[in-house]
């Protein structure tokens, strides 16, 4: 630890940072001004819905939009104004933008032919940089005869080996089906790791935002929802938009009932007084919005007791979705909630035998669940 | 034949029916006169076609003569200098039309294709009015007194050069085009992501990517100009005279039809083999290999 601490010390400064950056089209407000900072060796990712700006805020970090305010720094550096081809930061695209009439071999060593590296260090280095992304042999093809997923490794190949103080990801993985996606992810962890280069990566994909990065930055309509750790993001998500893009989340209308030092009193759907663990800035008689997780819920035949919360209705549709199964449960005030059950408690095809239309508590620990201002 | 061929192919008998009223087409329209021409030039010395009697290469030993020859070296310098000047032009014209929005594209490939709407003749002779001793060029040098007498423009190599050039240019623009288009935008912002300036991108992402129009467009162009006519006859003079000149005038008053033939057949034979072996080196990822540059 204290090593680290004095790692911090000789690097005051964050190796990029935006300073009140902001984009608009005319009257369109792409990117609100917002801050940022990312340190060295980060694996930073940016999440949100398309048309949120992300890709907007990646292109100004490598350079093809210019800012309409704000300024970007780049090891304390001013880089705002500097055009793509003189900054120390490189791209994977989201089509990849392989060049079609080059084979894996220059494309690859694209950055440093155009830097004018002598030929035996460029073979070297492209040799190095393929087998880094485990494309040995493959020199000699066109990018046409590649799979999704190697055109995806040309294209890493070819940013990393200029070896950028920045790599920026744009949906990098989008464009491959499902399972080579799932590896290629393995696979890009292991990079960054090795590599000791940070990445900066935009997607749509919760999943991957998650399992990928160290801290995500949610966006929405141009703004920064909540930037944390994927843990503290799907733990304690600080906006609606929040809790509802990462992962999925039940929201109910709620008033406060009561604030103490350690709890929070909330009454919902004009029934229950439930009760939640924690201080918080609440004000008695608040109006405020409830979220749980459908795999925060239990059900139960018998009434929730008292460390338990619980809502009575009937079993309404299941979908069964592998390793889970997501049932909807329409509440006696004609609300849906929705439940997530593991499906190693599944009973000859039934989830704990339920039956459709079977009247069940749904109950969940007074621990769980999440107060947010409404 | 082609009726004997799908059976073997794995029966597509569809596509055989519609291909059969184009390929008959050709081999009544053009494959038949073209042997039939062939067969002509092999008539014995003089200007009456005998071909049967006592076939000879009489009429191709004539063709080695240095006038004609001469006349053949002309006519490819012309063909190459106003394909190459068309290129210059039309290529930065291209890359305009492509880098343009899309509905402006409609627009400026509309004005590209505008000239051809006219007779190539009559336009051919409006630039008697522009290159004439008293034409547009000549007035404009004389009002801002650049030159005291009228320029001789009309009737030199200059003039069928600049007409061929006018000619050529609604071929060479649009593959052109057609291939900056097609080509991926990104692939730009790539290149310069990879710390290549705006020349180096130019160089090494746009000018491969255009190649296949390129190599398109020279055809369409160098092609149609070595066996022309029209606009040596037009806008040229005695010492203009082109290969297409020869053998129409074979054709015509001179009614040496063996002769004309012969000259027609070898300009083909020539003009065969060199696209074909143009083709073949200009084949897209051949040029832009590895050595492309060290």
């Amino acid at each position: 630890m204290a090593g680290a601490q004095a790692l911090i010390n000789r690097h005051p400064l964050p190796m990029l940072e935006l300073k009140t950056i902001s984009k608009r089209y005319g009257d369109v407000a792409v990117v609100q001004p917002l801050d940022l900072k990312i340190e060295e060796g980060e694996f930073f990712c940016i999440l949100g819905p398309s048309g949120c700006g992300k890709t907007t805020l990646l292109r100004m970090i490598a350079g093809f939009d210019r800012p309409t305010a704000g300024r970007i720094l780049l090891d304390g550096v001013d880089i705002t104004a500097v055009p793509p081809n003189r900054r120390d930061v490189n791209t994977v695209f989201q089509n990849y933008a392989l060049f079609p009439h080059y084979q894996v071999f220059d494309n690859v060593a694209y950055g440093l032919m155009v830097r004018k590296t002598p030929a035996a260090e460029t073979h070297e280095r492209v040799m190095a940089a393929l087998q880094l992304v485990g494309l040995s042999g493959f020199e000699h093809r066109l990018p046409a005869q590649l799979s999704g997923g190697q055109q995806q490794r040309v294209a890493l190949a070819r940013a990393l080996i200029n070896r950028p103080r920045l790599l920026l990801l744009d949906e990098p993985l989008s464009a491959l089906d499902r399972k080579t996606g799932e590896q290629m992810r393995g696979e890009l962890a292991d990079l960054q790791a090795k590599s000791g280069i940070t990445f900066v990566f935009v997607t749509h994909n919760q999943a991957e935002a998650l399992s990928l990065a160290s801290r995500v930055a949610v966006m929405n309509q141009g703004v920064f929802e909540q930037c944390s750790t994927p843990a503290e993001l799907y733990q304690r998500p600080r906006t609606r938009f929040v809790g509802d893009f990462v992962g999925s989340m039940n929201f109910f209308q709620g008033v406060v009932t009561e604030v103490g030092a350690d709890r929070l009193g909330v009454e919902l759907l004009g029934q229950s007084r439930i009760e939640r663990r924690g201080a918080s800035d609440f004000r008695p008689g608040e109006p405020v919005v409830f979220g749980l997780r459908p795999e925060q819920l239990r059900f139960s035949l018998i009434e929730p007791k008292d460390f338990e919360n619980g809502l009575f209705g009937q079993v309404e549709r299941t979908l069964f979705l592998g390793e889970a199964t997501q049932l909807a449960v329409r509440l006696s005030n004609g609300e849906r909630i929705e439940v997530k059950v593991p499906n190693y408690l599944m009973l000859e095809d039934k989830v704990m035998g339920l039956e459709p239309n079977e009247q069940v508590w749904v109950n969940w620990s007074k621990g769980s669940g999440i107060v947010l201002h409404a | 034949m082609p009726e004997q061929r799908p059976r073997r192919r794995g029966g597509r008998p569809e596509i055989a029916i519609l291909t059969l009223p184009p390929f008959i087409w050709l081999v009544v329209f053009f494959l038949i006169p073209v042997l039939i021409l062939a067969a002509v030039s092999f008539s014995p010395a003089g200007m009456t076609v005998e071909i049967f009697r006592a076939p000879s290469l009489d009429q191709y030993r004539q063709t080695l003569d240095a006038f004609y020859l001469s006349i053949l070296l002309r006519s490819l310098g012309y063909a190459a200098a106003a394909t190459l000047i068309t290129l210059l032009i039309a290529f930065p014209a291209a890359y305009f039309i492509a880098s343009s929005p899309p509905r402006r594209q409609v627009w400026l490939l509309f004005l590209v294709f505008l000239p051809l709407w006219t007779n190539l003749l009559v336009r051919l002779y409006s630039f008697k009015i522009i290159l004439g001793d008293n034409g547009l060029v000549n007035q404009v040098l004389e009002a801002l007194a650049i030159v005291d007498e009228p320029l001789t423009l009309i009737y030199t190599p200059l003039a069928v050069v600049v007409g061929f050039v006018y000619w050529n240019l609604p071929y060479m623009i649009p593959p052109i085009y057609a291939a900056l288009e097609r080509m991926n935008p990104s692939l730009l912002e790539a290149s310069m992501d990879l710390g290549a300036s705006r020349a180096a991108t130019f160089r090494y992402v746009v000018i491969p990517a255009s190649l296949p129009g390129v190599a398109a467009g020279v055809i369409l162009c160098f092609v149609p100009t070595l066996g022309s006519f029209i606009v040596p006859d037009i806008l040229g003079g005695p010492e203009t005279m082109m290969v297409g000149n020869v053998i129409a005038a074979q054709f015509g008053p001179g009614l040496n039809w063996p002769f004309g033939s012969a000259l027609a057949t070898l300009l083909t034979l020539l003009v065969t083999v060199g696209v074909t072996l143009y083709i073949r080196y200009a084949e897209p990822g051949r040029l832009a290999g590895r050595d492309g540059r060290g």
